[in-house]
């Protein structure tokens, strides 16, 4: 067999000179890198800057500068309430996801699968989605109760529509052609499932967890403020109402910058490698 | 690289689509038998049901009437599109492995099978690109490379060079001739390119529309490996021409490729030439 195959491939009729591969995916130099962190850090100053500059403006007892809301999140430290709340928060924040992730992903699916189901069903997303996010989680809290499962429900509700639009949008985007090739070389039916539909909904499914989760971090604070007597959106609440806004930027600064991070030093590397292939010009 | 060559053989087949009033009969009455290890290559207009009977022999299309018979039933089939069809996640290595491990075939194993066919559609270098950092040429070559993996019995091709710039495509329709002929597999080819068809094909079927159906069969008898412009081969594309432009005439109007010359004695040699299907 290796006998023939090396013949064979000697015999190759390949003129590499008339169709030269592509130069071969350059890797980011040094220099390109550091200007790049260079222009990161010279944004982030800018930010924090004008963060300032505001302050000044307005005055520090309505909007504490940089420096000083960092140094607030001390007093959250102290008084001890600081992870119990990022906790309790965390806690509700994931549970929202996952929920709407799931049901938001098998909507999407029937959606884009059946056509009975988009004509019947396809408009309660749009909808749910122009409900505004007080009523779903006002009405949800009244018919579940005050409780962290409402809290969770309601949540999850809000952010549902988009997600749901996100995956119908990937199923609709399927290519058939793909599926045709898999049938035309005998794969399976499941082998096909997961290795020929699946990979092509996973752009679509990655984008819409990351607005999913986005999305669901800002609307659970806003679910704690009207409903729970801890997490972040009741401490923000509660300083609020006491006026201290050193206190209420305290609360919030390490969440957001917990969100910060995974979205920075997680997703979207995770987004750049998973989807590689997307690029023309690898790295 | 030599797998068993399968035989085909259409019989009665016909396809229908849509219901009453809208029903379009695309393929009638095919009756054709492709020897094992046999190139024949089918010609004809837009609409008269060429692609339709690739799909059937694929087993792509259950709807038609009729019976198909492929000896061995078990042969393994392969597909070359018009289109390359890749699978833009994979590498080149592995969309090449991919058809042989999701058919049971052990990964290692397949990732090396996918090298050997990388290697002789002289893409060894390509193996870890992605097929969107190809250029279309390579990425048919990638198809190419994937259809030989499953060391087919029966090689089905449709339009596969029809989407690339010329000077690729004779390159690749080289390549194609050599493959085939090496590895004794039967193949099918499906083209709108009668200087093409000729070039490839041991056969030319050529086929009519409404209904789809042969109108004529072509022996080219000029021995491999051919060039493009040897007369036997530019003869046999005047006859395949004449013989479709006599069936329709709406194509004598200069829109059909310029194949030149023309049949002589365009009257009569259609039909002399032009052995009547069994």
């Amino acid at each position: 067999m290796s006998g023939v195959a090396a013949q064979e491939r000697s015999a190759a009729i390949a003129d590499p000179l008339a169709d030269p591969l592509p130069p071969p995916p350059a890797r980011r130099s040094r220099r390109q890198l550091a200007a790049t962190a260079g222009w990161a850090l010279l944004s982030t100053l800018l930010l924090l800057g004008l963060w300032q500059l505001v302050s000044w403006r307005v005055g520090a007892d309505v909007l504490p500068g940089p420096l000083t809301s960092v140094r607030a999140i001390r007093f959250a430290v102290e008084d001890g309430y600081l992870w119990s709340d990022m906790a309790a928060t965390g806690k509700r924040m994931a549970g929202a996801f996952l929920l709407a992730l799931v049901a938001g992903t098998v909507a999407g699916i029937v959606l884009g699968r059946s056509r009975i189901a988009a004509l019947l069903f396809g408009s309660w997303v749009t909808i749910l989605s122009s409900i505004p996010s007080l009523l779903l989680i006002v009405v949800t809290y009244l018919a579940i109760g005050l409780s962290d499962r409402g809290a969770i429900i309601g949540a999850a509700l809000v952010v549902l529509p988009t997600l749901t639009f996100s995956v119908w949008q990937g199923v609709k985007a399927l290519d058939p052609d793909l599926g045709e090739v898999a049938r035309a070389f005998g794969v399976g039916r499941l082998t096909t499932v997961r290795r020929v539909l699946l990979p092509q909904t996973l752009p679509f499914m990655f984008a819409a967890a990351r607005l999913g989760l986005a999305l669901t971090w800002k609307i659970t604070i806003f679910v704690e403020v009207l409903g729970r007597s801890d997490g972040v959106g009741y401490r923000i609440q509660y300083w609020y109402n006491t006026a201290d806004m050193q206190r209420v930027i305290g609360s919030a600064l390490p969440f957001v910058l917990l969100m910060l991070t995974l979205e920075l030093a997680v997703l979207r590397p995770l987004e750049r490698h998973l989807f590689r292939w997307q690029r023309e010009e690898a790295r | 690289m030599s797998a068993a060559a399968a035989a085909l053989a259409f019989r009665g087949v016909g396809r229908s689509f849509g219901h009453g009033r809208d029903a379009v009969r695309a393929l009638d009455g095919v009756e054709l038998e492709l020897p094992a290890g046999s190139f024949t290559a089918i010609v004809g207009p837009s609409g008269c049901g060429k692609s339709t009977l690739l799909t059937i022999a694929a087993g792509l299309d259950t709807g038609y009437d009729g019976s198909v018979e492929m000896r061995p039933h078990d042969a393994h089939r392969a597909y070359l599109f018009q289109r390359p069809r890749l699978f833009p996640w994979l590498t080149a290595r592995r969309n090449v492995a991919f058809v042989l491990e999701a058919t049971g075939v052990p990964r290692a194993a397949a990732r090396a099978r996918a090298e050997e066919c990388l290697a002789l559609v002289g893409l060894e270098a390509a193996a870890d690109r992605f097929p969107l950092q190809l250029s279309g040429g390579m990425q048919q070559r990638v198809a190419l490379a994937r259809a030989l993996a499953v060391e087919p019995a029966l090689l089905l091709m449709d339009e596969p060079f029809s989407a690339l710039d010329e000077l690729t495509a004779q390159r690749l329709r080289g390549e194609v001739a050599d493959l085939a002929a090496r590895s004794g597999c039967t193949v099918l080819l499906v083209t709108h390119n009668i200087a093409e068809a000729c070039f490839l094909a041991d056969r030319v079927i050529a086929m009519g529309t409404r209904p789809g159906r042969v109108i004529g069969s072509f022996e080219i008898a000029a021995p491999h490996p051919r060039d493009e412009q040897a007369p036997g081969v530019l003869a046999a594309a005047g006859r395949v021409a004449a013989c479709l432009r006599a069936a329709e005439p709406a194509l004598a109007t200069g829109t059909t490729p310029p194949t030149r010359p023309p049949a002589p004695g365009a009257g009569g040699a259609g039909t002399t030439t032009t052995k009547a299907s069994t």
